[in-house]
Protein backbone atom coordinates (compact mmCIF):
# COMPACT_ATOMS: atom_id res chain seq x y z
CA UNK A 1 0.00 0.00 0.00
CA UNK A 2 3.00 2.75 0.81
CA UNK A 3 6.49 2.77 -0.55
CA UNK A 4 8.68 5.30 -0.15
CA UNK A 5 9.64 6.98 -3.28
CA UNK A 6 12.60 9.42 -1.57
CA UNK A 7 13.58 8.54 1.99
CA UNK A 8 15.28 11.89 2.25
CA UNK A 9 14.17 14.27 -0.17
CA UNK A 10 15.74 17.03 1.84
CA UNK A 11 16.81 17.82 4.51
CA UNK A 12 14.76 20.55 7.02
CA UNK A 13 16.05 23.15 9.34
CA UNK A 14 14.11 23.70 12.85
CA UNK A 15 13.53 27.10 11.58
CA UNK A 16 11.69 25.93 8.50
CA UNK A 17 9.40 23.31 10.39
CA UNK A 18 8.61 25.92 12.98
CA UNK A 19 7.63 28.30 9.84
CA UNK A 20 5.31 25.80 8.69
CA UNK A 21 3.56 24.98 12.01
CA UNK A 22 2.90 29.09 12.39
CA UNK A 23 2.04 28.79 8.83
CA UNK A 24 -0.47 25.91 9.65
CA UNK A 25 -1.76 28.02 12.17
CA UNK A 26 0.53 26.80 15.62
CA UNK A 27 0.99 29.62 18.22
CA UNK A 28 0.92 30.28 22.26
CA UNK A 29 -2.86 31.15 22.24
CA UNK A 30 -4.33 29.25 24.57
CA UNK A 31 -7.76 28.35 22.31
CA UNK A 32 -5.20 25.83 20.11
CA UNK A 33 -9.26 24.27 19.32
CA UNK A 34 -9.59 26.57 16.34
CA UNK A 35 -6.54 25.92 14.28
CA UNK A 36 -6.08 23.12 11.82
CA UNK A 37 -3.65 21.42 13.87
CA UNK A 38 -2.66 18.36 15.49
CA UNK A 39 -2.19 17.90 18.98
CA UNK A 40 1.26 16.03 17.70
CA UNK A 41 2.29 18.90 15.69
CA UNK A 42 1.28 21.10 18.88
CA UNK A 43 4.17 19.02 20.91
CA UNK A 44 6.06 19.81 17.97
CA UNK A 45 5.52 23.34 17.92
CA UNK A 46 5.93 23.64 22.29
CA UNK A 47 9.76 22.11 21.45
CA UNK A 48 10.85 24.39 18.72
CA UNK A 49 9.28 27.86 19.82
CA UNK A 50 11.53 27.65 23.18
CA UNK A 51 14.60 26.58 21.21
CA UNK A 52 16.75 29.46 19.06
CA UNK A 53 15.27 29.16 15.69
CA UNK A 54 11.91 30.99 17.09
CA UNK A 55 14.11 34.17 17.39
CA UNK A 56 15.56 33.65 13.62
CA UNK A 57 14.08 35.44 10.23
CA UNK A 58 14.62 33.95 6.56
CA UNK A 59 17.21 37.25 6.42
CA UNK A 60 19.27 36.52 9.38
CA UNK A 61 19.50 32.97 8.23
CA UNK A 62 20.29 33.86 4.16
CA UNK A 63 22.96 36.13 5.97
CA UNK A 64 24.43 33.69 8.15
CA UNK A 65 24.89 31.36 5.32
CA UNK A 66 26.46 34.12 3.03
CA UNK A 67 29.02 34.85 6.28
CA UNK A 68 29.84 31.20 7.07
CA UNK A 69 30.88 29.91 3.42
CA UNK A 70 34.29 31.03 3.90
CA UNK A 71 34.92 28.83 6.55
CA UNK A 72 33.94 25.90 4.47
CA UNK A 73 32.16 23.47 6.81
CA UNK A 74 30.07 20.67 5.55
CA UNK A 75 26.47 20.62 5.10
CA UNK A 76 25.52 18.88 8.53
CA UNK A 77 27.85 21.14 10.39
CA UNK A 78 26.07 24.28 9.03
CA UNK A 79 22.84 22.53 9.87
CA UNK A 80 23.71 21.54 13.33
CA UNK A 81 24.75 25.50 14.03
CA UNK A 82 22.01 27.03 12.53
CA UNK A 83 19.72 24.40 14.74
CA UNK A 84 21.52 24.86 18.21
CA UNK A 85 22.11 28.98 17.80
CA UNK A 86 25.21 29.08 19.68
CA UNK A 87 25.29 31.94 22.03
CA UNK A 88 29.13 31.20 23.28
CA UNK A 89 32.03 29.73 21.77
CA UNK A 90 31.71 26.47 23.84
CA UNK A 91 28.08 25.68 22.36
CA UNK A 92 30.67 24.87 19.08
CA UNK A 93 32.53 22.74 20.21
CA UNK A 94 30.52 19.41 19.66
CA UNK A 95 29.51 20.33 16.28
CA UNK A 96 32.92 21.40 14.59
CA UNK A 97 35.37 18.81 14.83
CA UNK A 98 37.95 21.22 12.75
CA UNK A 99 38.06 23.73 16.14
CA UNK A 100 39.34 20.83 18.05
CA UNK A 101 42.18 19.57 15.51
CA UNK A 102 42.75 23.61 15.02
CA UNK A 103 43.54 23.92 18.62
CA UNK A 104 45.25 20.81 19.16
CA UNK A 105 47.59 21.48 16.15
CA UNK A 106 48.19 25.04 17.85
CA UNK A 107 48.63 23.12 21.39
CA UNK A 108 51.73 20.86 19.21
CA UNK A 109 53.15 23.91 17.37
CA UNK A 110 53.50 25.39 20.93
CA UNK B 1 16.69 16.81 12.68
CA UNK B 2 13.94 16.74 10.29
CA UNK B 3 14.11 16.20 6.90
CA UNK B 4 10.94 15.32 3.81
CA UNK B 5 10.33 11.91 2.41
CA UNK B 6 8.79 11.62 -0.44
CA UNK B 7 5.87 8.80 -0.25
CA UNK B 8 3.20 7.06 -2.48
CA UNK B 9 0.30 5.89 -1.15
CA UNK B 10 -2.79 3.80 -2.25
CA UNK B 11 -5.39 5.62 0.11
CA UNK B 12 -9.06 4.40 0.17
CA UNK B 13 -10.90 7.50 0.34
CA UNK B 14 -14.23 6.58 3.11
CA UNK B 15 -17.42 8.05 1.79
CA UNK B 16 -18.02 10.17 4.78
CA UNK B 17 -14.98 12.76 2.91
CA UNK B 18 -16.83 13.07 -0.01
CA UNK B 19 -18.36 16.70 1.20
CA UNK B 20 -14.94 18.32 1.11
CA UNK B 21 -12.83 19.66 -1.82
CA UNK B 22 -10.98 16.00 -2.73
CA UNK B 23 -7.11 17.77 -2.12
CA UNK B 24 -8.36 18.44 1.46
CA UNK B 25 -10.16 15.35 2.28
CA UNK B 26 -7.13 13.51 0.98
CA UNK B 27 -4.61 15.61 3.27
CA UNK B 28 -6.87 14.84 6.26
CA UNK B 29 -6.81 10.94 5.58
CA UNK B 30 -3.26 11.53 5.26
CA UNK B 31 -3.11 13.00 8.50
CA UNK B 32 -5.04 10.32 10.24
CA UNK B 33 -3.09 7.60 9.08
CA UNK B 34 0.50 8.94 9.44
CA UNK B 35 0.53 11.62 12.04
CA UNK B 36 2.90 10.92 14.98
CA UNK B 37 3.50 7.07 13.72
CA UNK B 38 6.98 6.06 12.96
CA UNK B 39 7.83 4.27 9.92
CA UNK B 40 10.64 2.43 10.14
CA UNK B 41 13.84 3.57 8.41
CA UNK B 42 12.30 7.12 7.78
CA UNK B 43 11.50 8.31 11.34
CA UNK B 44 8.41 9.90 13.61
CA UNK B 45 5.99 11.43 11.16
CA UNK B 46 5.58 15.04 12.41
CA UNK B 47 3.27 16.55 9.60
CA UNK B 48 1.92 15.98 5.80
CA UNK B 49 3.77 18.63 3.97
CA UNK B 50 2.17 18.92 0.96
CA UNK B 51 0.49 16.75 -1.73
CA UNK B 52 2.35 16.42 -5.15
CA UNK B 53 0.22 14.57 -7.13
CA UNK B 54 -3.29 12.71 -6.80
CA UNK B 55 -4.51 9.69 -9.59
CA UNK B 56 -6.92 6.80 -9.78
CA UNK B 57 -10.42 7.42 -7.77
CA UNK B 58 -10.93 3.96 -8.88
CA UNK B 59 -13.63 1.66 -6.89
CA UNK B 60 -12.81 -1.91 -7.14
CA UNK B 61 -15.18 -4.43 -6.99
CA UNK B 62 -16.60 -5.39 -3.45
CA UNK B 63 -15.16 -2.02 -1.98
CA UNK B 64 -16.91 0.94 -0.69
CA UNK B 65 -14.77 3.57 -1.22
CA UNK B 66 -13.04 5.01 -4.39
CA UNK B 67 -8.78 4.06 -3.95
CA UNK B 68 -5.95 7.27 -4.89
CA UNK B 69 -2.49 6.82 -5.70
CA UNK B 70 -1.00 9.56 -3.75
CA UNK B 71 2.15 11.04 -4.01
CA UNK B 72 3.10 13.25 -0.61
CA UNK B 73 5.95 15.01 0.76
CA UNK B 74 6.06 13.89 5.26
CA UNK B 75 8.27 16.15 7.27
CA UNK B 76 10.03 13.54 9.19
CA UNK B 77 11.85 13.38 12.54
CA UNK B 78 14.93 11.77 11.89
CA UNK B 79 18.03 12.81 14.15
CA UNK B 80 21.42 12.00 12.12
CA UNK B 81 24.43 10.90 13.77
CA UNK B 82 26.73 13.81 15.76
CA UNK B 83 24.10 16.16 15.79
CA UNK B 84 23.50 18.17 18.76
CA UNK B 85 19.89 18.59 20.55
CA UNK B 86 18.50 19.58 23.08
CA UNK B 87 16.20 17.71 25.29
CA UNK B 88 15.08 17.56 29.30
CA UNK B 89 15.64 14.64 31.90
CA UNK B 90 12.83 12.10 31.78
CA UNK B 91 14.23 9.71 34.38
CA UNK B 92 17.72 8.68 35.75
CA UNK B 93 18.42 5.15 36.81
CA UNK B 94 21.74 3.41 36.98
CA UNK B 95 22.03 2.12 33.27
CA UNK B 96 21.83 5.80 32.70
CA UNK B 97 19.73 9.11 31.61
CA UNK B 98 16.30 8.64 29.43
CA UNK B 99 15.78 12.25 27.90
CA UNK B 100 12.59 13.77 26.09
CA UNK B 101 12.14 16.57 23.59
CA UNK B 102 8.32 16.60 24.48
CA UNK B 103 7.19 14.64 21.18
CA UNK B 104 9.38 11.85 21.55
CA UNK B 105 10.89 10.17 24.41
CA UNK B 106 12.66 7.23 23.56
CA UNK B 107 16.39 8.90 23.97
CA UNK B 108 18.84 6.95 26.05
CA UNK B 109 22.26 8.08 27.62
CA UNK B 110 24.13 4.59 28.06
CA UNK B 111 25.99 5.59 31.86
CA UNK B 112 29.48 4.74 29.99
CA UNK B 113 29.00 7.70 27.05
CA UNK B 114 28.17 10.52 30.52
CA UNK B 115 31.18 12.61 31.35
CA UNK B 116 33.86 11.26 33.20
CA UNK B 117 34.67 11.28 35.96
CA UNK B 118 31.18 10.61 37.57
CA UNK B 119 29.26 8.71 39.97
CA UNK B 120 25.51 8.03 40.26
CA UNK B 121 23.41 8.38 43.79
CA UNK B 122 20.46 6.34 44.04
CA UNK B 123 17.44 8.10 45.42
CA UNK B 124 15.96 5.47 47.66
CA UNK B 125 18.91 4.24 49.69
CA UNK B 126 20.96 7.56 49.33
CA UNK B 127 23.68 4.87 48.18
CA UNK B 128 27.08 6.51 46.09
CA UNK B 129 27.91 4.23 42.97
CA UNK B 130 31.04 4.57 41.22
CA UNK B 131 31.09 4.51 37.35
CA UNK B 132 32.79 1.13 36.97
CA UNK B 133 31.45 -0.36 40.16
CA UNK B 134 28.72 -1.98 40.26
CA UNK B 135 25.90 -2.15 42.73
CA UNK B 136 23.87 -5.22 44.53
CA UNK B 137 20.08 -4.08 44.32
CA UNK B 138 18.15 -4.70 41.08
CA UNK B 139 18.75 -2.38 38.18
CA UNK B 140 15.27 -1.32 37.27
CA UNK B 141 14.38 -0.16 40.85
CA UNK B 142 17.65 2.10 41.12
CA UNK B 143 16.36 5.12 40.71
CA UNK B 144 18.86 8.01 41.03
CA UNK B 145 20.95 11.07 40.27
CA UNK B 146 24.19 11.23 38.18
CA UNK B 147 26.94 13.78 39.18
CA UNK B 148 29.94 14.74 36.88
CA UNK B 149 32.96 15.15 39.37
CA UNK B 150 35.18 17.94 38.28
CA UNK B 151 37.41 20.36 39.97
CA UNK B 152 36.70 18.56 43.21
CA UNK B 153 33.11 19.74 42.67
CA UNK B 154 29.89 17.53 42.15
CA UNK B 155 27.50 19.11 39.19
CA UNK B 156 24.56 16.81 39.33
CA UNK B 157 22.11 15.81 35.62
CA UNK B 158 18.80 17.03 37.52
CA UNK B 159 14.93 17.15 35.64
CA UNK B 160 15.40 20.93 35.44
CA UNK B 161 17.47 21.05 33.20
CA UNK B 162 18.11 21.74 29.69
CA UNK B 163 20.54 18.94 28.90
CA UNK B 164 22.67 19.35 25.23
CA UNK B 165 23.73 15.77 24.03
CA UNK B 166 24.96 13.85 20.57
CA UNK B 167 23.19 11.29 19.01
CA UNK B 168 25.51 8.98 18.37
CA UNK B 169 22.74 5.97 16.71
CA UNK B 170 18.87 5.73 15.49
CA UNK B 171 17.53 2.31 15.62
CA UNK B 172 14.21 0.90 14.51
CA UNK B 173 13.71 -2.14 16.45
CA UNK B 174 11.80 -5.32 15.03
CA UNK B 175 8.09 -5.90 16.66
CA UNK B 176 8.42 -8.36 18.99
CA UNK B 177 5.89 -11.50 18.07
CA UNK B 178 5.23 -11.93 22.00
CA UNK B 179 6.08 -9.50 25.01
CA UNK B 180 7.01 -10.32 28.86
CA UNK B 181 3.96 -8.84 31.16
CA UNK B 182 6.59 -6.94 33.13
CA UNK B 183 8.52 -5.48 29.68
CA UNK B 184 8.18 -1.69 29.46
CA UNK B 185 6.06 -0.44 26.15
CA UNK B 186 7.47 -1.58 23.09
CA UNK B 187 9.23 1.49 21.54
CA UNK B 188 9.53 1.79 16.99
CA UNK B 189 12.12 3.69 17.02
CA UNK B 190 15.40 4.47 19.94
CA UNK B 191 17.92 7.43 19.97
CA UNK B 192 20.99 6.68 21.87
CA UNK B 193 23.15 9.48 22.34
CA UNK B 194 25.98 10.64 24.11
CA UNK B 195 27.25 13.35 26.68
CA UNK B 196 30.92 13.19 27.02
CA UNK B 197 32.14 16.14 25.27
CA UNK B 198 32.65 19.52 26.29
CA UNK B 199 29.77 21.33 25.75
CA UNK B 200 27.73 18.86 26.26
CA UNK B 201 25.21 18.15 29.31
CA UNK B 202 23.34 20.36 31.17
CA UNK B 203 23.36 23.83 30.23
CA UNK B 204 23.77 25.34 33.38
CA UNK B 205 27.32 23.67 33.98
CA UNK B 206 28.95 25.59 31.18
CA UNK B 207 26.96 28.91 31.65
CA UNK B 208 28.14 28.84 35.37
CA UNK B 209 31.90 27.79 34.49
CA UNK B 210 31.85 30.70 31.75
CA UNK B 211 30.51 33.73 34.77
CA UNK B 212 33.47 31.89 37.32
CA UNK B 213 35.62 32.50 35.03
CA UNK B 214 34.54 35.99 34.31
Amino acid sequence: LCHSLEGNAGALTNFEVLDFLRAKGASKDPTRVIAKVAPSEYKVYDYLVDTAPSVHTRESINEFLTSIKQHDLAKVEVLNILNIGPAADFELYPVIIKILIFQFMLHLSI
Amino acid sequence: MFYLSKIEHKLPLPPSRFVLPIREAIHMELEKLFLDKVIANLGLCISVYDIRSIDGGFIFPGDGAPTYTVVFNLIMFRPFEKEIITARLLSSDADGLRLTIGFFDDIYIPASRLPDPNHFVETEQKKRVFSGQESTTNSSSKKGVWYWDYNEQEYPIQDTDVIKFRVTNVSYPQIPVEQPKESKPFAPMLISGAMDDDGLGPVSWWFADEDEDE
